[in-house]
């Protein structure tokens, strides 16, 4: 790989790492409201993975979706205005973290249920194949929803009819507080490939190269007509389920010995080893991503609240756009 | 820089916490995503890290005491 397509694939991870750690001091102050599932440690998949897809390919994300909106080429103002509750957000700040969809670079959202955008994904490939185009569905998901019955139908549906569609198992080791060992009786997921007859993969998701090496691979069979594929990305959740977890269901020590596999670090090994950068030049890289991320944030908080009168607004149905909302009549003080 | 810290909101129905204990003293040095203080709520004992590197300047609320969310509790001199 040459030197600036890496340095463009570290940006992107530091981009993604600095808006979580923001994210995160959103949260504690209680700017937020709800919950924030951060992706910190897991960013080399999204950065890796997106790079290969354009605006008009498209993905379906998940409550963990931050890194995978990024990657896709989101506007990180519109992101944190979301996250902020302000007008100015993708979903006019009424959505929050777990909702935020951006049509225009083929994000097809992110969601709340587990396993829910995987057979969504499915359906995506069907249009593009319908429609005799070239573009490609990725469906990223967790170690958690593999186990969810969505996961099985979708990959028999995408099979059956050699849909271009990337399943992405992001397997970082918990659904929650449970350790994969004691939800799943195979070392690994990918082999589930097999009883759909796909091409399953393990790949070791903290190391930006095989991510990105495998996504070009996946990438040149799906859009061949040679059927979806099965990624399983290896990888660790670096944080809390959601910022305040306290975690007492592993050890610090688990955490630390994960730390020292972080795609950032191992990518700026790389980049030290193998391109002569110094550790100042990734810094200043470092320093200036933060200032930008913080200088979103910033923007977003001077942004209005959306509009009272708005809440029932941008409802799908205007039966249900109609019902006087309790919640409302009572802050208003007249319930 | 000085940079505050506040009484962060672990839980999504918290709204007050106590200072358990200070792990660092006025006058130590902290880098970012090292542990800084220990808070109970009404559900459990957490370790919150601190975010940025510096030296703790100001310990504003001292152990045992009961603060709402988003108080300041100390005060660190930031490093850059
Ligand atoms: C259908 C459904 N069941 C349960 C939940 C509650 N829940 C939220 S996140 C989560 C764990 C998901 O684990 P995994 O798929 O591994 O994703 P990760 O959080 O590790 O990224 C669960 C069970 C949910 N949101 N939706
Ligand atoms: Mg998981």
């Amino acid at each position: 790989m040459n030197k600036e397509k890496l340095l463009d694939l570290y940006r992107m991870m530091v981009q993604i790492r600095e808006f979580e750690n923001e994210c995160i001091e959103l949260a504690k102050s209680n700017a937020t409201r709800a919950a924030v599932h951060t992706y910190i440690g897991e960013e080399a998949i999204a950065a890796g993975v997106c790079a290969h897809m354009s605006n008009q390919d498209y993905i379906t994300s998940t409550h963990r979706g931050h890194g995978h909106c990024i990657a896709k080429g989101a506007d990180l103002e519109k992101m944190f205005a979301e996250l902020l509750g302000r007008e100015g957000g993708y979903c006019k700040g009424k959505g929050g973290s777990m909702h935020i969809a951006d049509l225009a670079t083929g994000n097809l959202g992110a969601n709340g249920i587990v396993g829910g955008g995987i057979p969504l994904a499915v359906g995506a490939a069907l249009g593009i194949q319908l429609d005799n185009k070239k573009n490609f569905v990725v469906s990223f998901f967790g170690d958690g929803a593999a186990n969810e019955g969505s996961f099985h139908e979708a990959l028999n549906m995408a099979s059956i009819w050699s849909l271009p569609v990337i399943f992405v198992c992001e397997n970082n080791e918990y659904g929650i507080s449970t350790h994969v060992s004691k939800s799943t009786n195979i070392q690994n997921i990918a082999i589930r490939a097999m009883s759909y007859g796909i091409k399953g993969v393990v790949v070791d998701g903290n190391n930006i190269l095989e991510v990105y090496e495998e996504t070009r691979k996946a990438v040149d069979d799906v859009v061949s007509g040679q059927g979806p594929v099965l990624l399983e990305m290896k990888t660790y959740r670096m944080s809390g389920h959601y910022f305040g977890d306290n975690q007492n269901y592993r050890t610090k020590d688990e955490v630390n010995q994960w730390k020292e596999k972080d795609p950032i670090l191992r990518c700026e090994q790389i980049l030290q080893k193998e391109y002569d950068l110094t550790e100042e030049d990734l810094l200043t890289i470092r320093k200036n991503i933060r200032t930008e991320v913080l200088a979103a944030s910033e923007k977003a908080k001077l942004q209005p609240e959306p509009m009272i009168e708005d809440l029932t607004g941008d409802l799908f149905d205007q039966k249900f756009a109609d019902i006087e909302w309790k919640s409302f009549v009572k802050a208003q003080g007249k319930g | 820089m000085k940079k505050e810290i506040i009484m962060p909101k672990v839980g999504l129905d918290m709204e007050e916490g106590m200072i358990t204990s200070w792990l660092k003293k006025v006058g130590d040095h902290v880098t970012a995503g090292e542990s800084l203080m220990e808070i109970e709520t009404d559900k459990a004992v957490t370790e919150i890290e601190a975010a940025v590197t510096g030296t703790l300047v100001e310990i504003v609320v001292p152990e045992g005491e009961t603060v709402e969310i988003a108080t300041i509790v100390a005060w660190v001199e930031t490093d850059e």
